[in-house]
């Protein structure tokens, strides 16, 4: 990733419960909006946004009561990098992708995973950088990155 | 302004119809995952599903509509799915969902006279 002039940066921190997620959309809807995104741009981040903390909150924690995840937005004036990040169990980066190809047919036996798997895709496929981080018994942290378009 | 999630049944020219509005994601899918459960135990040959009234779904949604396709399929329950906004579209084509044993409509009534055509 381009480490080009300073960003401003917002940090939230939330308790990893579903009703959350929406709030962090919107919060990033805000922020996005701000830097002069396209309401299309607007939508994709939010949903990338949404797909990192579902899988925080479905996945890292065995008692996501406990769990927690941190939100950092960095705000740049071409781009928006978003990270999220959780302290839960992490997993198996690879072994997920495969998963997600699997889910092209729809008719895993797994649906937590493919839940995952589509999840990651979205992400991908939404944004323009995407980066999963996990290691096993630590935690997970997604960086995603979104360019303002030049017109 | 966020809408409130929330689903309501109908039946319009013979077809039941549930429609969807609001947010669909992981807090509200559950919901949405009851809804459809009780959608496909009461039709017979399919059901219409409209997120015209959606504003925001994620991997979520479409996950559960995904296994109710899929549920549906073996039963030979037909879906229809009437969906209208950018968002919503754009979701579908990227989840592949497009392309299975489930019909995109462009609007309600498109969705019925296709359901009703296809069971005559």
């Amino acid at each position: 990733m381009m480490m080009t002039a300073t960003a401003e940066t917002i940090q939230m921190t939330l308790p990893c419960r579903s009703g959350y997620v929406g709030v962090v959309r919107l919060t990033a809807s805000g922020i996005a909006s701000r830097l002069g995104f396209s309401i299309e741009d607007i939508e994709d981040i939010k949903v990338a946004v949404s797909e990192a903390c579902t899988n925080a909150i479905q996945y890292a924690y065995r008692d996501p009561a406990d769990g927690r995840i941190e939100v950092d937005f960095a705000c740049y004036s071409d781009r928006l990098e978003i990270s999220i990040r959780d302290f839960g169990q992490g997993f198996d980066v690879a072994a997920t992708k495969q998963t997600k190809q699997a889910a092209d047919d729809w008719a895993p036996d797994d649906s937590e995973k493919l839940g995952m798997g589509l999840g990651l895709t979205f992400i991908e496929q939404l944004m323009d950088v995407s980066k999963v981080d996990s290691i096993p018994g630590k935690g997970t942290t997604v960086v995603m990155v979104k360019r303002l378009s030049v017109d | 302004m966020v809408l409130p999630f929330g689903v309501e049944t109908v039946q319009e020219g013979g077809a039941p119809i549930l429609r969807v509005c609001g947010e669909v994601d992981v807090h509200t899918a559950p919901q949405l995952k009851e809804a459809l459960a009780q959608m496909a135990a009461e039709s017979g040959y399919g059901f219409v599903v409209s997120l015209a009234g959606v504003s925001y779904v994620d991997s979520t949604g479409l996950g559960t509509i995904a296994q109710l396709a899929r549920s549906a399929g073996k039963m030979d329950q037909r879906i229809f799915l009437v969906a209208t906004s950018p968002h919503v579209l754009k979701v579908l084509e990227v989840s592949g969902i497009t392309q299975k044993n489930v019909v995109v409509c462009a609007s309600e009534s498109e969705a019925v006279q296709q359901l009703v055509g296809q069971r005559a």
